[in-house]
This record gives C-alpha cells, sequence and structure tokens, in this order.
C-alpha cells in the first residue's frame, strides 16, 4: 500500500518543522539556554499574562459567538467590504489604538481591566471575522433547520455552533492569548501598577541584562504550553462536514449583530479618522518628507511581493500534505510567541549589510514565521475541510495534486488565499518591530512611520498611516475584484 | 468474480468483519442493509478511503488491497454524488476523462454517446452547483463511466431523487450499466431497487454478510 | 504548476547569486566609506544625520553609510557578534547609562587625543565631574539636554519641585515612562533616588505609580498621550518645547523648573575596535566636535550643544536660566539596584 508521494510529504513536514522552529534553534545554538530564572518573578509574570490573556479571549469570543451568526445572514455586498475595517485595531501599531481608546476616556480603568479593555479592542474585530469565515463555511447549512425546527439558543450553541466551530474557537484562543503574551507596550501603559508580564520579563532579560539565554528559554517554554495545548486540544474529534452554498442563508438586510458589530468598527474608524483629522489640521504639507516615504512605500511593496511569494511556498506545501492526507495538524501550533527571539535570529543568520531584496528577503522570511500559520488556520483550513470530500473524488480519479491543485482546490480557496495575502502585505506595510530586531537597513514604511512617531512627529505618522493604508486597500481591493469573477 | 478475504476493520462501534465474499465481474452486485450496518464503510474501502490491515482483494489477478486510491482505476457515485461545484458538468468529466487518460477518440464518441443517453445536452454549460439532484446524478454517472474503470461504485444513487424521477433513473442507469459491460456494486437500503436491477444481493447487518 | 515552479526557481536562483555577490566584502582598510551606528531618528531626513553627512563628505570626501540601531543594548550585543567584514566602524547616540550597562560588550577605541570638548566640559559647571571620569578614554560627548516636565502653558501648573507631582489636581495627569525600558524613565527613577533618601524615595516611588496617569514603554508613547491631550503633564526633556516653538510655531509649551535641579543626559560617541576606517571615524568624532557639526546638532536634534556659547541668539538660548543637578556617572549596582525596587513596586501594586 505505498504511494510514492507519501515520503514526499512527510520531507515537506519536516522542512516545515525546520523552518518554524529555526528562530528558536538559531537563538539556542548561539546562546546556552540559561534556566536560572527568578521563579517568583517569573511567576507572577505569567500569572499577569495569563489572567490579561485569557480574560480577553474569553471575552473576545463569546461576544464574536454572540454576533456571528446574526452577521453570516447579511445578505449586503456592502457589509462584506467594510468588515476587513475590523481588523484595523490588529493591523495598525497599537500606539494608535492606544491614543484612541484613552481619548474616550476621562478616567480610564487602568489595571487589568484597562488592559483587557485595549486587548479587546485589538482583537475583538479579527476573532469576529475568522469565526464568521468559519461559521458561513462549517455551520451555515443549518441555518434554515434552526429556523424551522425553531431550535432553543442554549440548543443552538451548545449542540450545534460549539461542537462545530471547536476548533476553530481554540485557535482563536489560543491567537489571541498569545498576542495578549507578547505585548509589552499595552501592559506597561494600562496596567497601572501590574506592570510586569512575559513579555517585559523576556525584555528585561535581552535589553537589560543582555541574556539572551533566559529570553530563549522563556520563549521555548510559552511556545511548548502552546503547542501543547494545541496539540491536546485539537485531538479532539471533528464534528463539521459539508459543503456550504453560503449565499443561500443570507436573507437579511440589517440585524442586531450587524449594529453591534458597526459599533464597534464605527467605534475605532471614528476614533482613528478624528486623530487623522487633528493631525492634518498640526501638519505642514509643504515639509512632508516627500522621498522618503515614497522610498519607503517602494521598499514596501518589494517586501510584500517577496512575503507573497513566501507564502505561496508554504501554502502549495501545506496544501500538498493535505491532499495527500499525512497527519500534520500539530503544524499549525508552531505559534511563534516572540518577535525579539525571531528578529534576533535573522538577525544572526543573514548578513547586516546586504542588497535590498536580500534584506527584505530577510523580513518577508520573519514576516511569515510570524503570521502564515495563524492566517492559515484561520482563513483557508475551514475552507479545505469544506471540500475534503471533492478531494477524495480526485483522488480517487488519480487526479494528480497538481490538477487538483488548479481544477478543485484553487478555485474554491482563491477568495481565502487572496484575503490571507492581503493581510500578509499589510503587515509588510506597517510592522517595524521585527524589521528592527532583525537590523535590516532597508527604509520601510513601518520603519519610517515609527521613526516619525519617536521624534515629535506623531501628527505625521497619523497621516503616513492612513496614505499607506489607503494605498495598500486600494490596490488589495483592486486585486480582489480582478480575480473573483464569479460568486 | 473478485475475491475479498479477512477482511477486519473497526471503526468506532461499527466492525467489519467479512472472512471470504465473492463479487460478480458481470452485472450489478447489489449490498443492502439497514442504516449503520457497515454498507458504506464497505464502501470506501473498497474505494480505498479506509485502509485495513491485511486483507485482500483479488481483482482479474491484481490485488486491489496492495493499491492505492488513486490506482484502483475504479468509478464512483456517492450519494451526494460530489461534482466540483464550479465546473461545468462538462468540465467536470472532461476533468476526469484526461486524469484517467481516456481522450482517445473512441472515447469522445462514447462522451458524445452517453450525453446524449442520459439527455445532458441542456445542462451541459451549467456548472454543478446549480444542476438539479436528477442532473448531478446522471452527471455523476456520466462521469463514472468515462474515467475507463475496472468496476462502477454506486452508493445509494436514487436516495436524492423524487419518486418520479427514481422511476425514470432506474430505467436509465439500467441501460446504460448493461451497455457498458462494467462490473458495478451499487448500495441501497432499499430491498426493492436492488432487486430492480440485479439477483445478486448481498445483506449486510452489523458488519457482517447474511 | 509548472510556470509556478519556474517562477520560484527563478526568483531563488536571483536571490542565491544576489546573496553570493552581495556588496558586503570591501578591503579591510577600506579609506573611502564610513560607516556610522546611529538611531532612526538622527539618520531620517529631519535629523542631524544626513546635513551631517553632506557636510562631512565635501570637506573629506569619505563616504558615510550610517547604520540604523534600534536600541543602544540590542545594537552592541549584534555588534558583539559581528565580524570584521559586517560591522560599522563608530556609533552615537550612546547616553550615560547605556555606556555603563551594555558598553562593556564589544571594545573600544582610545580617542581621548581628539577629545576636543576639554575647554567646554571645563566651562560648564554641572559637567564638571565628568573631567574626572575615564570614560573619555573611548567616548567624546556631542550633545546634551536635562530631563524634565513639560506641560501646555494654558494649563498654568505652578509645579517647582518633585513633592508637586503628587498634588491632588495631578493625579491621572501626568505620563511617565517605565524606567525598565526608557531612558528618560531611567532618569526619573535615578533622580528621584539621588533627590531623597532610600526609603523616602522607595515611597515617593509608590506613591507615584498610584499617582500617575500611566508609565509608557517609550518616550513616543508617552509623548503621545500629551499630544492628543490624554495628559496634561509629560516626563520628556528641556528641550520638548524649543521643537514646537521652532516647527510648529507653537508656544503654549513649557519645561518645568524643579528646586532640586534636572537631571542631565549627555550623549556620546565612540570607535568600535573592529572599525574598518578608524582613521575615518576618528575624523567624525572631530568633526562632530566643530562649530558647524554642534549647530547642526542642536538645531535639528533639539539637544544642547557642548559649547553652551553656540546657543547664543538661539530659541535654545532660554533653557540656560534652567538649574541643573550635576552630572553623575552612576555604577552598574546602582542602577540595577533601583531598577530592582521600581520593578517589585510595579509588580505588587495596583
Amino acid at each position: 500500500m505505498k504511494d510514492r508521494l507519501k515520503p514526499l510529504s512527510f520531507l515537506i513536514i519536516g522542512c516545515l518543522i525546520l523552518f518554524f522552529s529555526a528562530p528558536v534553534s538559531v537563538i539556542l545554538y548561539n546562546f546556552s539556554l540559561n534556566l536560572d530564572l527568578e521563579f517568583s518573578d517569573m511567576l507572577i509574570a505569567f500569572q499577569n499574562s495569563f489572567v490579561q490573556s485569557v480574560i480577553t479571549a474569553t471575552l473576545c469570543i463569546v461576544l464574536s459567538m454572540l454576533l456571528v451568526p446574526g452577521l453570516s445572514e447579511l445578505k449586503n455586498t456592502w457589509i462584506k467590504r467594510i468588515m476587513p475595517a475590523a481588523l484595523l485595531p490588529s493591523l495598525l501599531p497599537s500606539i494608535f489604538t492606544l491614543l484612541i481608546v484613552f481619548s474616550l476616556f476621562r478616567d480610564f480603568p487602568f489595571g487589568t481591566t484597562g488592559i483587557v479593555l485595549i486587548f479587546f479592542v485589538t482583537y475583538f474585530g479579527m476573532s469576529t471575522l475568522i469565526l464568521l469565515n468559519a461559521y458561513t463555511a462549517l455551520v451555515g447549512k443549518y441555518s434554515h433547520l434552526i429556523k424551522i425546527y425553531n431550535i432553543s439558543l442554549i440548543d443552538r450553541y451548545l449542540k450545534i455552533y460549539l461542537p462545530e466551530l471547536f476548533k476553530d474557537i481554540i485557535t482563536v484562543f489560543l491567537i489571541i492569548v498569545l498576542g495578549c503574551f507578547a505585548s509589552l507596550s499595552v501592559p506597561l501603559l494600562a496596567g497601572g501598577g501590574r506592570g510586569t508580564n512575559v513579555e517585559m520579563y523576556i525584555y528585561e532579560s535581552v535589553f537589560i541584562n543582555g541574556n539572551w539565554g533566559t529570553a530563549a528559554a522563556m520563549a521555548l517554554l510559552q511556545m511548548t504550553i502552546i503547542f501543547i495545548l494545541g496539540f491536546y486540544l485539537n485531538r479532539i474529534s471533528y464534528f463539521g462536514s459539508g459543503r456550504v452554498d453560503s449565499d443561500t442563508f443570507k436573507t437579511k438586510k440589517i440585524n442586531l449583530s450587524l449594529v453591534f458589530f458597526l459599533f464597534y468598527i464605527g467605534f475605532y474608524v471614528v476614533g482613528y479618522f478624528y486623530q487623522l483629522i487633528k493631525s492634518l489640521t498640526k501638519i505642514n504639507l509643504s515639509n512632508f518628507y516627500y522621498s522618503e516615504f515614497l522610498v519607503s512605500l517602494s521598499n514596501s511593496f518589494l517586501l510584500s511581493f517577496l512575503t507573497v511569494s513566501v507564502f505561496a511556498i508554504i501554502l502549495v506545501s501545506l496544501l500538498f500534505i493535505f491532499f495527500m492526507q499525512t497527519k500534520s495538524y500539530f503544524l499549525i501550533y508552531f505559534l511563534l510567541p516572540s518577535t525579539t527571539i525571531i528578529g534576533l535570529s535573522l538577525y544572526l543568520v543573514f548578513p547586516e549589510r546586504a542588497h535590498i531584496i536580500i534584506d527584505a528577503l530577510k523580513i518577508a522570511l520573519g514576516i511569515n514565521l510570524i503570521y502564515t500559520l495563524v492566517l492559515y488556520k484561520s482563513y483557508i483550513q475551514p475552507q479545505l475541510i469544506n471540500i475534503q470530500s471533492q478531494l477524495d473524488v480526485a483522488r480517487i480519479y488519480n487526479l494528480t495534486f497538481q490538477q487538483s491543485l488548479v481544477s478543485v482546490i484553487w478555485p474554491q480557496i482563491k477568495s481565502s488565499v487572496i484575503i490571507t495575502a492581503s493581510i500578509l502585505s499589510i503587515f509588510c506595510f506597517s510592522e517595524f518591530a521585527l524589521i528592527k530586531a532583525a537590523g535590516s537597513q532597508t527604509l520601510f514604511s513601518g520603519i519610517f512611520i515609527e521613526r516619525l512617531v519617536s521624534s515629535y512627529r506623531l501628527e505625521q505618522g497619523f497621516v503616513f498611516s492612513f496614505i499607506v493604508l489607503a494605498i495598500v486597500f486600494g490596490f488589495f481591493y483592486t486585486v480582489r475584484l480582478l480575480s473573483v469573477k464569479d460568486k | 468474480m473478485s475475491k475479498i478475504s479477512r477482511l477486519h476493520y473497526a471503526i468506532g462501534s461499527l466492525v467489519i468483519d467479512i472472512p471470504e465474499l465473492e463479487l460478480s465481474d458481470k452485472g450489478v452486485t447489489a449490498i443492502t442493509g439497514h442504516s449503520g450496518s457497515g454498507k458504506t464503510t464497505f464502501f470506501k474501502i473498497l474505494l480505498g478511503l479506509h485502509q485495513p490491515k491485511a486483507w485482500s482483494w483479488n481483482f482479474d489477478g491484481v490485488e486491489m488491497a496492495h493499491l492505492h486510491v488513486s490506482e484502483r482505476q475504479l468509478g464512483v457515485v456517492f450519494q451526494s454524488y460530489e461534482l466540483f461545484p464550479h465546473l461545468t458538468a462538462e468540465e467536470n468529466i472532461r476533468l476526469i476523462m484526461r486524469s484517467r487518460n481516456n481522450v482517445s477518440s473512441d472515447a469522445l464518441k462514447q462522451l458524445e454517446h452517453f450525453k446524449a443517453k442520459l439527455k445532458l445536452q441542456k445542462c451541459w454549460l451549467t456548472k454543478g452547483k446549480y444542476l438539479s439532484g436528477g442532473e448531478q446524478q446522471r452527471v455523476a454517472l456520466l462521469r463514472a463511466i468515462l474515467s475507463s474503470p475496472r468496476m462502477i461504485l454506486l452508493d445509494e444513487p436514487f436516495s436524492a431523487l423524487d419518486q418520479a424521477l427514481k422511476y425514470e433513473a432506474y430505467e436509465i442507469v439500467q441501460e446504460v450499466l448493461t451497455e457498458i459491460q462494467v462490473p458495478a456494486l451499487m448500495i441501497t437500503h432499499n430491498l426493492a431497487e436492488a432487486r430492480l436491477f440485479t439477483k445478486h444481493i448481498i445483506e449486510f447487518k452489523n458488519g457482517q454478510i447474511q | 504548476m509548472r510556470q509556478f515552479i519556474l517562477y520560484i526557481l527563478a526568483l531563488f536562483s536571483i536571490l542565491f547569486l544576489l546573496y553570493v555577490y552581495r556588496d558586503n566584502s570591501g578591503p579591510i582598510n577600506d579609506r573611502t566609506n564610513l560607516n556610522i551606528y546611529a538611531s532612526g531618528s538622527f539618520i531620517s531626513s529631519w535629523g542631524p544625520g544626513p546635513e551631517l553627512k553632506n557636510l562631512f563628505e565635501a570637506r573629506t570626501g569619505i563616504k558615510i553609510n550610517y547604520i540604523d540601531m534600534s536600541d543602544p543594548g540590542m545594537t552592541l550585543q549584534k555588534v558583539a557578534f559581528s565580524t570584521e567584514e559586517a560591522g560599522g566602524d563608530m556609533l552615537m547616540g550612546l547616553d550615560q547609562f547605556d555606556i555603563v550597562r551594555f558598553a562593556d560588550r564589544v571594545k573600544w577605541n582610545d580617542i581621548s587625543a581628539i577629545n576636543l570638548q576639554i575647554d567646554a566640559i571645563k566651562s560648564n559647571p554641572y559637567l564638571s565631574e565628568m573631567r574626572s571620569l575615564d570614560i573619555f578614554k573611548n567616548f567624546i560627548p556631542y550633545n546634551w539636554s536635562a530631563v524634565a516636565f513639560v506641560t501646555r502653558t494654558d494649563k498654568n501648573y505652578q509645579l517647582g519641585s518633585l513633592h508637586d507631582l503628587l498634588r491632588p489636581e495631578l493625579r491621572s495627569k501626568v505620563a511617565y515612562e517605565d524606567p525598565r525600558t526608557s531612558s528618560p524613565g531611567l532618569q526619573f527613577l535615578l533622580w528621584v533616588a539621588r533627590t531623597f533618601s532610600e526609603d523616602q524615595a522607595v515611597q515617593f516611588l509608590k506613591d507615584i505609580n498610584t499617582h500617575s496617569h500611566s508609565f509608557s514603554p517609550s518616550w513616543s508613547t508617552a509623548y503621545g498621550l500629551f499630544k492628543n491631550k490624554s495628559v496634561d503633564v509629560v516626563l520628556s526633556y528641556i528641550t520638548s518645547p524649543i521643537y514646537h516653538l521652532v516647527e510648529e510655531k507653537d508656544a503654549n509649551y513649557h519645561a518645568l523648573d524643579f528646586k532640586e535641579g534636572l537631571p542631565l543626559q549627555v550623549e556620546f560617541a565612540g570607535v568600535l575596535s573592529n572599525c574598518r576606517n578608524c582613521e575615518a571615524a576618528n575624523k567624525f568624532i572631530q568633526f562632530i566636535q566643530s562649530k558647524e557639526a554642534q549647530r547642526i546638532i542642536m538645531t535639528k536634534n533639539y539637544m544642547l550643544p557642548m559649547n553652551r556659547s553656540l546657543t547664543e541668539g538661539t530659541a535654545f538660548d532660554t533653557l540656560n536660566r534652567y538649574k541643573f543637578l550635576h552630572f553623575k556617572m552612576y555604577t552598574k549596582d546602582e542602577i540595577n539596584k533601583w531598577i530592582r525596587i521600581w520593578s517589585d513596586i510595579r509588580k505588587n501594586e495596583g
């Protein structure tokens, strides 16, 4: 019963494992693992991070799950166009979110409440969109039955939604927990007294004590916990199956879910535009650093191109593994916790002064290390699960992987792939922490904006970030429009 | 005859246990039984979607149990037909013909012949997701026929059709299966339906043959 | 699929060739290029970097390549890993804390012979302690400022000392930076430690911790809150109002003068011992001490020149009225001790 391509799929899995574990491996190779940890400090750090992240994740998921069934019934196409705005808080630099939220409160509730509030604003949109995507792919087909049989709210959630979406919920939970663990600025700023968390502990180890061995040990510990948790939770059986023609169930123009979600989007967008307009009134357009801006923009387009190329290679590899039905679900839980670790590992591997293309490739690899698996799990994998039976047919009829990819898989996941590629590209334009840690010398737009913000020029930073967003959204909206021919 | 031996496979609480079974290499063999009797599991084992250990299926001297799913050269009509929804009826069929390397002029003639016989001209350029149940069933059948199979497996091929369509479908499918002279294995829970097609009926109960 | 594979192969072949023939392997003594580590805001078009570069290149014919330095500690860690062919020649932007905490990660050249600031330092009473330090063996100061609380003039806060920060009307109105992640934050911490006895300082910090609006991870975040009017007072530099006056024509900002004196922040430059073009680095060290370079640094970096006479007739002249603390070089143990105290306060309160 040998399949000659099976060894290739194992080889690919091996390569992916090597790739995603490379940052920590590089650090451990260069620095001895140092477990000289102050356990009481570490415990407090973990406790703070854990409480903040779990509360945020739970709140995001509970509220998202309340909204998602209603959102899935909306038929207006303009809703689809507005939805990506919900990703803004998770895509823009955290300083913007901080300023927007702070400007709303006379007495900001510092402490755990304040931290959870800011994290919630950052991640709620993302969690809703991911769960909406999963819901539409996996559960939408039951919405008629639910109405016909008047299934109660409790039964809907406990007997249908939660079992069908359990794995996606767990994924979103882990993404948010990891994001919160990796945040330095929010707990420090909004935490009031409790200004110690795991990322702060890593920061102290690295920047203050120069103790990379400890930082690596902490990152490894975080990765292992997430990996084990995800691996264990993933072993729970998957319940959902079946194809959904999602348009059939879209019957409403407006409902309560939409109102609440628009309120969330509106709060952030209005806050963002308010800051933007305030900034526009304060800047001098004649002294606007246009040439540097254009250079950074063009460099970021190059970075975006390379990032999407690397993503394409990883995606094809993951699709091949999926097609070959090789057990590889553990891959999805290689969620890397620390931008600093990834950045430094890239610095150690690549030359510091290099051609711009090598520099951009370095960052493209870093962006893929951080985001690709998460985005694959969130946007692409639900679609693949949906067409699994079609892939069975393809295998039965001896379609090669190439034929299946071109004729069966790609037409049905095209939309999700474009969304994923777009999100990755947006990160290319806003990322700066990774670029700095990796020692890249090329001026990308994220670095340019960060430099402005770091030197009294916050208003220019706001305006440039808006211009960048408008260009990028416009570009990818156009690409999506051209590539999606029919619905 | 094709012979199955030492088939033992457990899935959930169901255990398929078939020490020996002979399937006809001509005409239709029907597998009947109540829901949960193991028919569909057996069906998937023959297709290669489940992989029991140490069993044997000898088909015309070929040891099928050792072959990968794509090497078994089978045709299939699933209960839910599983057409590729974004492809037209024609594209669904031509894709499989290409993958099975069945593109000779004889194959193309056969395509036109059965397309007319199965009355698919009107929906030939319609995408899979827009085809009616009956049309999907006939497209799935034509796809199976033109995949140059050594055997066609049909899993409840008529269960999704309404009564009026069913009788029409029985007639067409019988005609076509007789014409192509490829052995077929049909799963159905409807004994009367099975009797319409064949005398070779195998009954499943609790994973075993009665 | 075939096209996709070919595209990927072509892309990576090009990248491989670029990697192999990367522009990274000049001769050991490259007399025409000088590589300088400096911060992003220094080398941006609005910073002093480009003008200094143009002037220096015009005078000497030596080409300057700036290397963006994300953080002095991290940069020095990276420099420690660099081979000779990869690293920079010199580094700018180290403050006195960076020197104490991180500078020993790498080796530095002796540049004491090209310190032209001796007279300027001698004439500045606040820098008197600096003269007796052996810091000048490896580092040259090229600009300085003082940490101060900045507010909007229309708010009319009359604050004259550290104790005034605990006034009831300032509750949740003052933005600080966290000493663990920010240089001005660390300055504040040590300012408190220097002003009060140890017990008083610890109590003061605990009170500030609960009285403050926030402790930002960086100056930019804290200042952003201030500009956004989320707070009325921010821990920044005495030169911050000068920026608003000159660049934004906005005179509504001023730095508060505290009776304790304001702590000094001095920035230094040094030449790495594995420099490829040490001669050019030394020339640049001399150059940044010249009057022209000092003026550029003052007006673009918004920091004070070592020679105070250069501020005469400029907006920076108004800063000479402030009272400063004498420059002090803390030891690593002192810094670590107070950071430890601060960490404990942050862990347990709130």
